[in-house]
């Protein structure tokens, strides 16, 4: 039985890609340089979109030079701000749980982007909002620019298990968030409002000393409580609360550590729950070209800015936690 | 009771799951579209040359219900047409349904829109297949009956693309190679050293489109030929074929029509412009596959290596049929090797010894045959079947061709085989325990 995997971009309009132009295809084994199908059918022929594309890619996405219209720093080290997509973007191509963008200054070279989840988006006023961790020479360099930046996007594969968070319809949801993770609870959130689902988050400010996604998950109607997840107390409060509380859909937005933790209650309290997390591997194109999250999975070498999967698949296999 | 998985639902997985049903297993049918029958939809020849003899055989071996069924819908029987004698033309507008209520009847669960992607082994077996869910369907014995055409990749790739033919890959998503992600590397037919897998050989027109004339005398003979003019014929259209029985002449320079419900045309595909041109087909359109101006599936992309009892070689429970156990085409094949493969399903369920056929009989020797053939270098290129081409010669130069039911009957008898597919395997060996339990006490 092999692994069960996709892609996150077939069905999409970035699909064929670079990957299938170099014989790379995640879903397509004739895309692979193979002789027959043995295909990830995701509902369509990537081969057949190739062959109608003239064998080529579809147009990638582009690098857009965005307004920073509102700008906060809330800490030392987390700043919230807001951009306005031109015309060409349009913001609701952006909010799907687990969206996020590559950003740099627009002065800054191209090996100075980084990517940054999007946190909210307003789609009457074409608007992304971020919350960003200052942490190195990249988040330093952007943190300076109070005008313009440099957006590449939307990527859409920043939480594994993403299927749980699309389907699940009148369910009990739990979300977690620590730091910045918590960031991509309120896309995650929105739409579980969506599907008339019941939600609860559990925010811990991290060394981020806030909770950025506070207000706007209580504006969405999810109820919030704040913890100190370090220390054994918050274990067996959440322990508790995944053995007895009825939640059939958990999500984790943090560190590995988080997430390694989420999952072993959630698989000790012998319940069906469903399982999602955020996705942690260090990226660096959102292509699957240039290697940088390119880990060993049950012997196959897997990009994990493109292969979407259950979270089960990937937890503990990543190097960059 | 052994529990035997027949995956896709094609003739070949309904004969399957009818003999592993009278042999006495639990039996289910994994489909992946919302119909039975596969290709068979929009088919509709029987008993044309030696696909008579072949018939009679599994009549007379007990498990010939398919057959009937298929004679019961016939819209024309004993129909001629060039090369072809005999032949019955059940009506692909209704066989459906009966089939179904046949094998529902008989306890046979079926399961719709069921993919199957992979599966579970636990060594060199099979312990489950895996549905496009995730679904685990558990089961003793597996076969696999998925056929060889397309998907879309591979129509696309060797062919002139997805030309919506009945099996509606995008639909439903594509067939998956059950024997190859068990282990069994796939053989793959060629038309040429580089050239991959071949093309269906008919298309099918909407009957009402055609001019009243032309549907008179179809519905009342079974069969029109039309010559062509010069211009509209296209004989490179004839080593594309699937169907050396129907790559002759005739049908390069004729147009020949079959009354099956549709009207059968039997070339892989028409431009629809050229068609029209001619008297009769001023309004014609296509039925199967819609856009048979373009092309035809994609066929003998997947087929398993596997020995005279049907099973897959190198996996201990499963076994192939139709089109995956080798270049054999028609209905009649399809059924036939599904007969045997669903039977001896039963058996390695039951840890009986496998059933071969003789090769005094037109289906053992098919079977083994077809076999022999895939080990030489040409063996890739050909396509066999009772109905034309190298096989028929090969039936008529054996005398395996008969014509006469009684002289059939008698031969299956002769050889001790008469109703053993009518055998419950699962029955006949309690009573073996019980009465070897007797005999001890």
């Amino acid at each position: 039985m092999a692994l069960n995997y996709q892609c996150i971009d077939a069905v999409s309009p970035y699909c064929p890609c670079y990957l299938a132009e170099t014989n790379s295809c995640i879903a397509c084994s004739i895309l692979q340089g193979k002789e027959t199908c043995d295909c990830r059918w995701q509902g369509f022929c990537v081969y057949q979109e190739f062959i109608w594309n003239g064998r080529r890619k579809k147009e990638p996405r582009r690098t857009l030079g965005v307004k920073i219209i509102e700008k906060k720093t809330v800490t030392n080290n987390l700043i919230v701000f807001k951009v306005l997509l031109p015309l060409a973007a349009l913001s609701r191509e952006y909010s799907q749980p687990g969206t996020y963008v590559f950003l740099r200054a627009v002065n800054s070279p191209s090996y100075f982007e980084f990517p940054l989840c999007v946190m909210d988006t307003n789609e009457d006023k074409n608007t992304l909002t971020f919350a960003m961790q200052i942490i190195g020479p990249k988040t330093r360099s952007l943190a300076r620019e109070d005008r313009t930046l440099l957006l590449r996007g939307p990527y859409y594969n920043g939480i594994f298990g993403l299927k749980h968070i699309k389907s699940s319809v009148n369910k009990k949801c739990l979300l977690i968030g620590r730091g910045i993770g918590q960031a991509s609870l309120v896309l995650v959130a929105k739409t579980l409002v969506r599907g008339g689902n019941d939600i609860t988050a559990f925010l811990d400010p991290g060394v981020i000393n806030c909770n950025p996604a506070r207000e706007l998950l209580e504006s969405l109607g999810v109820r919030v409580q704040v913890f100190d997840f370090s220390g054994s107390p918050y274990e067996n409060y959440l322990r508790e609360l995944i053995e007895n509380g009825g939640y059939e859909v958990v999500y984790s937005g943090g560190s590995e550590t988080q997430h390694n933790l989420v999952k072993a209650l959630v698989e000790q309290s012998g319940r069906k729950i469903a399982l999602a997390v955020s996705n942690n591997a260090q990226m660096c194109c959102g292509e699957g070209v240039c290697g940088s999250c390119e880990t060993l999975v049950g012997g196959k070498r897997l990009q994990l800015c493109k292969v979407q999967t259950e979270s089960k698949n990937v937890m503990g296999v990543n190097a960059h936690a | 009771m052994p529990k035997v998985i027949i995956i896709g639902g094609g003739w070949a997985g309904c004969g399957a799951a009818l003999a592993a049903k009278k042999a006495g297993a639990d039996v289910v049918i994994l489909e992946k579209t919302d119909m039975l029958l596969g290709c068979g939809l929009v088919g509709g020849i029987m008993r044309n040359n030696g696909r008579y003899t072949a018939a009679e055989e599994a009549i007379a071996l007990g498990a010939g219900e398919l057959f009937e069924i298929a004679d019961a819908t016939a819209r024309h029987s004993n129909v001629n047409f060039p090369g072809h004698s005999h032949a019955t033309l059940y009506d692909v507008t209704k066989i459906e349904a009966r089939v179904r209520d046949f094998l529902l009847g008989l306890g046979i669960e079926i399961r719709f829109m069921s993919r199957a992607v992979d599966v579970r082994m636990k060594g060199r077996t099979i312990t489950g297949v895996i549905l496009s869910d995730d679904e685990v369907v558990e089961g003793d014995v597996f076969v696999e009956t998925t056929g060889s055409s397309g998907p879309v990749g591979n129509c696309l790739k060797y062919g002139h693309g997805c030309c919506m033919c009945v099996q509606r890959c995008p639909a439903f998503g594509p067939r998956v190679s059950i024997s190859k992600k068990a282990g069994a590397e796939d053989l793959v037919g060629k038309r040429s050293p580089e050239l991959y897998g071949a093309m269906s050989g008919s298309c099918k027109l909407n009957k009402d489109s055609l001019g009243d004339d032309i549907r008179r005398e179809l519905e009342e003979k079974g069969v029109v030929v039309i010559e062509l003019p010069d211009k509209f014929v296209h004989k490179e259209k004839l080593s594309l074929k699937v169907c050396q029985q129907y790559a002759l002449e005739d049908y390069a320079r004729s147009i020949v029509l079959l009354d099956t419900g549709h009207a059968k045309l039997m070339t892989p595909f028409f431009s629809l412009e050229e068609l029209r041109k001619i008297k009769g087909f001023e309004n014609a359109r296509f039925e199967d596959p819609y856009a048979a101006s373009k092309g035809n599936s994609i066929r003998y992309m997947s087929m398993a290596p596997r020995d005279d009892f049907m099973r897959v070689e190198g996996v201990e429970n499963l076994f192939c049929a139709g089109e995956k156990s080798g270049p054999i085409v028609g209905h009649t094949e399809a059924i036939c090797t599904g007969i045997l493969a669903g039977h001896n399903a039963a058996r390695r369920a039951l840890k009986m010894e496998l059933l071969k056929l003789p090769r005094e009989l037109s289906i053992g020797d098919m079977i083994a045959f077809v076999n022999e053939e895939l080990k030489t270098s040409e063996g890739l290129y050909k396509r066999y079947t009772f109905a034309g081409a190298s096989y028929y010669e090969r039936m008529k130069k054996l005398g395996l061709y008969l014509t006469e039911e009684e002289a059939i009957r008698e031969k299956v008898n002769r050889l001790g085989l008469s109703g053993i597919f009518n055998e419950n395997l699962v029955v006949m060996k309690e009573n073996d325990r019980s009465a070897y339990n007797n005999n001890t006490k």
